[in-house]
């Protein structure tokens, strides 16, 4: 599977601002992309793919959480973090309800947010683990479709071997209901402590088997047939929580 | 009692009108008996004489006229003419004998009318005798001169005898009107003076009760000072001095309610007084605060248009910092600086910003102990700054907003730092007591100077070179909006100690109530200057 660069689309009304930002993550090997208001953002978001936007709230014309909106429904997977200059409380709320993944307040914390990226690059790809090919593909497309990016591996022997090489946020576990599921579920977790399991069936047994999980990192199932957008929901919540030790919501 | 009283009242009067007219009749009547009896003694005695004196002088008549007839039958017996004979003679010289007789035994009591009767009776005899014997004429004729002499005086003496009579009847008459006179003069006045002596008693009385009546007006009567006579009239003073007890307790009541009143006015204008002076304060509150707001719109607005340079300062900063990682380390110092300034600007305006806003607090349960790590995690403590934790154990789960509480401790730790710019222990301690939960900042540094203490958490109060403070303002309106309180204690040169904490109940810590606000004044004001125990 061929590997696009990670992207950042920055919208500010303030070009010196986009432009600063814009060196900033290109230092750190981001590729990033420019828009001075939100329709040029949304047109930018149709044609090309981005991992993440950075947006000011306040802009002139659409404003940020109208633009995040209509961002969300071209690219649902997409994350959006939003910058403000202003305490604008009922436009924060919204843009929370509306799926904001951040909200950081000016002048945002450059260290912190390169790091935060930085982390988010390398880590955002959700491993799925699957061995039934169509299905795994299906969630694949399906991932990618909605801009999330995903790694496929046939089995548990390759996807250890995938956590290895790199520190994956999420795996997806598409397995039958046995042993060895269970045994795959403890073996993924002694390699990486933090990570986030979503296991695609609803085994009663392994739920009561990790509940009991004192490192607190997700273990969620979903049941089958899935559920894209719900998958999605618990991504969002999983990068949230991972994410919240870089970012400072920003609150007033 | 009363009804009993006033008709002993009653009956007294009546028994002394009663005793008064009973007197003047009796007196009437004895005066009337004595007269009766005078009257009648006298009137019968007098009576009974001239009765006696009526029939004598009637028989003197008759024997005056039978002598009259007799002279005229002896002188037709002398001229021989008319059918009168000695016979005739005699029989009326016996009735007339008789008749002296009668006239005798009615005058037995006087002996010289008795003795000139008899000198008549005897010179008739005479006459009488003369007559029928038929003697000379001139005999007769001397003899009936005789008797008639004789006679005439008994005539005249008879006459005098009833007159005397008639005056006795008089002067009695006249003894008796004297004395009736007497009587009813005497009965008029004592009938006066028994009048003037109960009008008198009456009057003293009538005047003793205007007395009271009068100190009663004045005021300056004393009840039971009336005096009592023993009389009706006691009943009616007894009744005024009752009255006057009664007026008397009705007065002090009285005064007693106006006291009342004029307390509870007093109280009423000390109130108003007070609530003026409270009102005054709260407008002159309200127009700093008011001032405050324009201000801090104002400071609100530059500081949000600041916002967007410092962040292009910012990431131009570190784009700088990056691309000369290997240059002069002079310019990685001074790149340095620009950024601390930002993090520095950025606080000034962040304080500016929560200062001149009213953000609802969104309150979840928070571990102070955690609050406290990451209030420390963005803070910068300083090389020469030696930081000491005790965090309580246990639950020190509070309900707060844990962003808004983290930024008032990231404020408290800035300004231990600041305190102690040449150094010094900061130590950070969570505590638990038994309704609370809160966290100590302690420094040793300058500490607050007794002056300052009240007007430590005013806003735009500073003792800082820099900074508009803010900071304990922002912190303190926080605080209190998440139901906590703040305070501190300090010693000048010793160091510093601020408590924050809050109600375990989270039903107890309403937001931005009063009591907290001044709780903390006070304890502020009140702890600084006490000694510093523990350092």
């Amino acid at each position: 599977m061929e590997e696009r660069p990670f992207r950042v689309l920055i919208v500010d009304d303030e070009p010196e601002l986009t432009e600063a930002l814009a060196d900033v993550l290109e230092l750190k090997g981001i590729e990033v992309a420019t828009a001075d208001n939100g329709a040029q953002a949304l047109e930018r978001l149709r044609s090309e793919p981005f991992d993440c936007v950075l947006m000011d709230i306040m802009m002139p014309g659409m404003n940020g959480v109208e633009t995040l909106r209509r961002a969300r429904e071209i690219v649902p997977g997409i994350i959006v973090i939003l910058m403000t200059a202003y305490t604008v409380d009922d436009l924060m709320e919204e843009a929370e309800r509306e799926g904001a993944f951040s909200i950081l307040t000016k002048p945002i914390d450059i260290p912190s947010f390169v790091t935060f990226l930085d982390e988010f690059r390398q880590r955002s790809p959700v491993l799925i683990v699957d061995d039934d090919i169509e299905s795994c593909t299906t969630l694949h497309r399906e991932l990618t479709e909605r801009g999330v990016r995903a790694v496929l591996v046939q089995d548990v022997v390759d996807g250890m071997t995938a956590l290895a090489e790199q520190q994956h946020e999420t795996v997806i576990l598409n397995l039958p209901m046995d042993e060895s599921t269970l045994r795959a579920v403890m073996a993924l977790r002694k390699l990486d402590a933090q990570v986030a399991l979503i296991l695609m069936n609803q085994c009663t047994q392994l739920k009561h088997e990790f509940r009991h999980d004192h490192n607190r990192r997700t273990i969620m199932t979903v049941g089958k047939p899935f559920d894209v957008d719900h998958i999605l929901e618990l991504l969002d919540e999983i990068r949230k929580e991972k994410a919240s030790t870089h970012l400072i919501p920003g609150r007033l | 009692m009363s009804g009993r009283k006033q008709k002993r009242w009653a009956s007294r009067i009546g028994t002394r009108l009663f005793i008064g007219f009973s007197l003047i009749y009796g007196v009437f009547l004895f005066a009337n008996g004595v007269e009766f009896l005078l009257r009648r003694n006298m009137v019968e005695s007098y009576w009974r004489q001239q009765m006696a004196g009526e029939r004598l002088t009637s028989l003197i008549n008759e024997i005056d006229a039978l002598t009259v007839e007799l002279y005229r039958i002896g002188e037709d017996l002398r001229a021989g003419v008319g059918q009168g004979d000695h016979l005739m003679v005699a029989q009326l010289a016996r009735s007339i004998q008789e008749r002296f007789q009668r006239t005798g035994q009615l005058v037995e009591s006087d002996a010289q009318m008795k003795a000139a009767l008899a000198r008549s009776q005897e010179l008739f005899g005479q006459w009488s005798q003369s007559l029928i014997g038929s003697a000379n004429w001139d005999t007769i004729r001397k003899n009936r001169e005789a008797f008639r002499a004789s006679f005439e005086q008994i005539r005249r003496h008879a006459a005098a005898r009833r007159q005397s009579q008639w005056l006795g009847i008089e002067r009695l008459s006249l003894y008796t009107d004297r004395v009736m006179m007497v009587m009813a003069l005497s009965s008029l006045i004592l009938i006066m003076l028994l009048g003037v002596h109960i009008t008198r008693s009456i009057q003293r009385r009538i005047e003793a009760l205007q007395r009271v009546v009068k100190e009663l007006e004045t005021g300056v009567y004393k009840p039971g000072s009336v005096e009592l006579y023993g009389d009706e009239f006691d009943a009616v003073s007894t009744a005024f001095d009752r009255m006057a007890r009664t007026l008397n307790e009705r007065q002090q009541q009285l005064d007693r309610a106006v006291k009342q009143l004029e307390d509870v006015n007093n109280h009423l204008e000390t109130l108003v007084e007070e609530r003026t002076r409270k009102l005054l304060a709260a407008q002159e509150e309200l127009r700093r605060k008011e001032r405050l707001s324009m201000l801090g719109t104002l400071a609100g607005s530059i500081g949000h248009e600041l916002r967007n340079p410092l962040t292009v300062i910012a990431a131009s900063a570190y784009f700088l910092a990056n691309r000369l990682n290997n240059g002069d380390a002079k310019i990685q110092r001074h790149l340095k600086m620009i950024t601390h300034q930002i993090t520095a600007s950025n606080r000034i305006i962040s304080n500016l910003l929560d200062f001149t806003r009213d953000k609802q607090p969104q309150r979840e349960t928070s571990n102070l102990n955690s609050l406290v790590r990451e209030a420390l995690d963005r803070s910068s403590i300083p090389r020469h700054v030696s930081l000491s934790l005790a965090l309580a154990p246990g639950s020190l789960d509070v309900h707060v907003d844990p962003e808004q509480i983290i930024q008032v401790l990231v404020n408290l730790i800035s300004n231990a730092v600041q305190a102690m710019p040449h150094g010094g222990d900061l130590r950070i301690e969570t505590f638990a007591k038994n309704d609370s939960r809160g966290v100590a900042v302690i420094d040793n540094g300058r500490g607050i100077r007794p002056e300052d203490a009240p007007k430590i958490f005013q806003p735009l109060f500073t003792t800082k070179q820099k900074g508009i403070g803010l900071g304990l303002a922002v912190s303190k309106k926080i605080v209190e909006s998440n139901g906590g309180r703040i305070w501190f204690e300090s010693t000048p040169g010793q160091g510093t100690r601020f408590f924050v904490a809050f109600a375990v109940n989270p039903s107890d810590s309403q937001p931005g109530g009063d009591t907290p606000s001044m709780e903390a004044n006070s304890d502020g004001g009140a702890t600084v200057s006490r000694p510093h125990c523990g350092r």
